[in-house]
């Protein structure tokens, strides 16, 4: 009978059904250890939403040295070549031991469909950059009058000769500031159904014509942005695919996007935080970790995240359910806010104070509290996006129950 | 009547909602955030003119004499109006524990400044480690020549910015908890100052052998730790009362969203789905405001059920502030989650006042303990 003791920061799941597995996990847990730097550990602790570009690029440039840079890619294009019980223990390490959480907009949103859509030339010219971090992406979908309705979409793309002239607005735009690039869905066509006259076009943020402007979000960030674009010239050969097809190519890989954004990891290393914090004499005198409620409280969400989990090896290997990945993305986002609210609970009056400034400078010797306990209301508010960013709560039980009843 | 405002009251509360309407907009707040004190000095002396600051402090101190129900009318005004000033710190706790415990000289002194708003007060309460358990303070008043000499640390503290003076808990010699009335610039305070989670200000404080003459010390000769049970019971319920104003300015808000924001050909308020969820936080919003009622009625009963029904109050006002604050974001989408639009700051607004005077959790654990009736 195998052991069915956990290893720390191991699952009784793998050791039950792959020793290989817990090989691997330790292969990871000794490269992290090796390459992360401790600062930049401690400061994704405190909120990784606190990051800059080169924090970003830092970490992606070691793991693609390491041939780790994109596990989910075909082999061929530099992917791993991983099973997907292993890319699942892989991004479960990255997350629990708080490395730099992966910028999806290059790696995980773009490069599926590129691999599947574009051409060679554009996958030469773009897939090693993302890669490499030597390039950043944004995603220009949402608009003002284009949510959950995406396909209202209204920016305008006008075929000149061998350019697009690119007029509107994006809304909601991660990293815009930062990025070199953005990945762009826009009207060509407003004569039929609305998802017919969609392109997916690629759009140099240099170019003239865009403006970004922050938008102060409730966590005390400027994450996201509006991206306008006034008559901005696009050449024909940044256009994935063909014209009018953007909406296909978009909604093929949503899924991707889905099931990403579940991200259990960080959802487990929220929750050994919040035993840490309930056992901080600094934060409970009191070991709320004996406290009946938040134990059961705990439990509860530990068992969601183990079902979340075989769920999301299901999906990664092909299940034929096509409502898994909305069903991951619901339940990942549920959970991780639900984690996030157990960790502010756990500091009782400590949360009233907004520590927005001690979680970006760095601890000082004489802080109220030590550096993991920082950040937590802000990531609190931050995380309520996660229900309605990448397709909101609402829309995914939609297209569960679509599925469902079969309309 | 319990829940039935009578004619005064309806007459207070309809010039508390003109007031919030004409006074408060979000869009100005962190310009008044920005003010020295956390907040406009300008409407702070419109509250106080408009006898807000007096409403409960008994007529002999210069107060108005009014009773809890017209103090819960102004929270939840201060409440949906996501208001900065130091309210409850000063008119609610200050002002009730001056009243239980001040001898008739410091009652003299401190209540009617305290209520024409000219004297502001700080309490503080919490202790790092110690969660809402006040009254296992581990601060200590020494006897020494004259007084006192006290030594150790709060968190948390509610609008010290603001405040000229700092009513302080610590336990002396003999173990009894008490008061100490202490300057906020005196020698051997320090203070380190944070914004809240929700717009206001507080501070840790440090005490290092702070002298207080004895003539500062509130409560001698009384049961001071009884007295601050009701005087915080009496804050929970108003905290609960700003919490239901807070749930309802957020309804409104997503009410007025839904109905003017359209997808896919619609405006949203005619999906079923988001009209059920208005629904339930309107049925959240609706039992807060009811046990809240209740509660009040309660807060002059006898310890064991005032404590009672004031932890069922707490329960709910945090549960259903919690609900209607995240539903609030959640309907309003990405627009939910700026900082121009009102919703998160309701939010906000609940999760501090589920985190003032015990939260959900320390209040089901001392409803549990209570027993049933």
């Amino acid at each position: 009978m195998s052991d069915s003791q956990s290893a720390p920061g191991g699952s009784i799941r793998e050791s039950f059904l792959d020793q290989d597995l817990a090989g691997f996990r330790r292969e990871v847990r000794a490269f992290i250890e090796a390459e992360l730097p401790a600062e930049l550990r401690a400061r994704v602790e405190r909120g990784y939403s606190l990051l800059s570009r080169e924090d970003h690029t830092l970490w992606q440039k070691k793991l693609a040295a390491r041939g780790w840079g994109a596990p989910g890619w075909p082999v061929e294009y530099g992917g791993t070549g991983w099973s997907p019980a292993q890319i699942q223990v892989f991004e479960d390490e990255c997350a629990r031991m708080s490395c730099p959480r992966t910028q999806p907009q290059g790696l995980k949103m773009l490069a599926p469909i590129l691999i599947k859509y574009g051409t060679e030339a554009q996958k030469r010219r773009f897939l090693p950059p993302i890669l490499h971090a030597d390039e950043w992406w944004c995603q220009g979908y949402s608009e003002p009058g284009a949510g959950s309705d995406l396909a209202a979409l209204s920016t305008r793309a006008v075929r000149e000769g061998d350019t697009y002239r690119v007029t509107g607005q994006k809304i909601w735009t991660s990293l815009a500031r930062w990025a070199d690039w953005m990945f762009c869905l826009v009207r060509t066509d407003s004569s039929g159904r609305p998802q017919q006259g969609v392109t997916f076009l690629l759009i140099d943020m240099r170019s003239p014509g865009i403006t970004v402007r922050p938008i102060p979000t409730i966590d005390g960030g400027e994450h996201v942005n509006e991206v306008f674009l006034d008559d901005v010239r696009v050449p024909v050969e940044n256009r994935i695919g063909e014209e009018g097809l953007g909406w296909t190519y978009a909604k093929a890989l949503l899924a991707h996007e889905r099931a990403g954004i579940a991200e259990l990891g960080k959802s487990r290393e929220r929750l050994e935080r919040a035993r840490r914090l309930a056992a901080d004499p600094l934060v409970n005198r009191a070991h709320l970790g004996g406290d009946m409620t938040f134990r059961a409280q705990l439990a509860r969400l530990e068992i969601e995240i183990l079902a979340a989990e075989a769920t999301t090896v299901r999906i990664m290997e092909e299940s034929a359910e096509p409502a898994l990945s909305s069903v991951l993305k619901l339940r990942g986002s549920e959970i991780a806010q639900a984690l996030s609210r157990l960790n502010v609970e756990a500091l009782g009056p400590h949360a009233i104070r907004l520590d927005l400034e001690q979680a970006r400078r760095g601890p000082a010797p004489d802080d109220p509290l030590p550096s993991y306990a920082i950040g937590r209301t802000t990531e609190y508010l931050y995380w309520r996006a996660l229900t309605i960013a990448g397709g909101s709560s609402e829309v995914q039980r939609n297209i569960i129950a679509r599925l469902a009843f079969g309309d | 009547m319990e829940f039935l405002l009578d004619e005064e009251q309806r007459r207070l509360r309809d010039s508390v909602e003109r007031f919030v309407r004409r006074a408060f907009d979000v869009r100005q707040r962190r310009d008044e955030a920005a003010h020295p004190a956390g907040f406009a000095p300008d409407r702070w002396r419109a509250m106080a003119d408009l006898g807000w600051l007096a409403a409960t402090i008994a007529e002999a101190d210069g107060g108005l004499g009014l009773g809890l129900r017209e103090r819960h009318i102004i929270m939840e005004g201060l409440g949906r109006g996501l208001a900065l000033e130091p309210y409850t710190s000063n008119a609610v706790l200050a002002a009730d524990l001056v009243g239980a415990l001040g001898s008739d000289a410091q009652r003299q002194d401190f209540l009617p400044r305290i209520a024409d708003g000219s004297l502001r007060v700080a309490v503080a309460l919490y202790e790092a480690g110690g969660r809402y358990a006040w009254s296992d303070a581990r601060c200590r008043a020494q006897r020494v020549d004259g007084g006192y000499r006290i030594e150790g640390e709060k968190i948390s503290v509610l609008d010290v910015a603001s405040a000229d003076r700092i009513l302080f808990l610590a336990r002396e010699d003999d173990g009894d908890l008490s008061l100490f009335w202490i300057a906020v610039a005196a020698d051997g305070l320090e203070r380190r100052e944070f914004p809240t989670l929700d717009g206001r200000r507080c501070a840790d404080l440090r005490l290092h052998g702070v002298r207080v003459p004895e003539a500062h010390r509130l409560g001698a000769g009384r049961d001071v730790e009884a007295a601050l049970d009701l005087a915080i019971d009496r804050a929970a319920v108003a905290t609960c009362a700003e919490a239901v104003g807070a749930m309802s300015g957020a309804l409104e808000a997503t009410v007025d969203y839904l109905k003017t924001r359209r997808q896919f050909g619609q405006p949203l308020s005619s999906f079923q789905v988001l009209r059920h969820r208005v629904a339930d936080m309107v049925i959240a919003t609706e039992q807060a405001r009811s046990l809240v009622v209740r509660a009040a009625t309660c807060l002059e009963a006898d310890p064991p059920l005032r404590r009672r029904m004031v932890s069922a109050a707490k329960v709910q006002a945090g549960t259903s502030g919690r609900f209607v604050g995240e539903s609030a974001v959640q309907l309003h989408g990405g627009m939910g989650m700026t900082e121009e639009h009102a919703v998160g700051h309701y939010l906000k607004r609940l999760m501090v006042t589920d985190m003032l005077f015990g939260d959900t959790a320390h209040h089901l654990e001392r409803f549990a303990a209570l027993g049933s009736d």
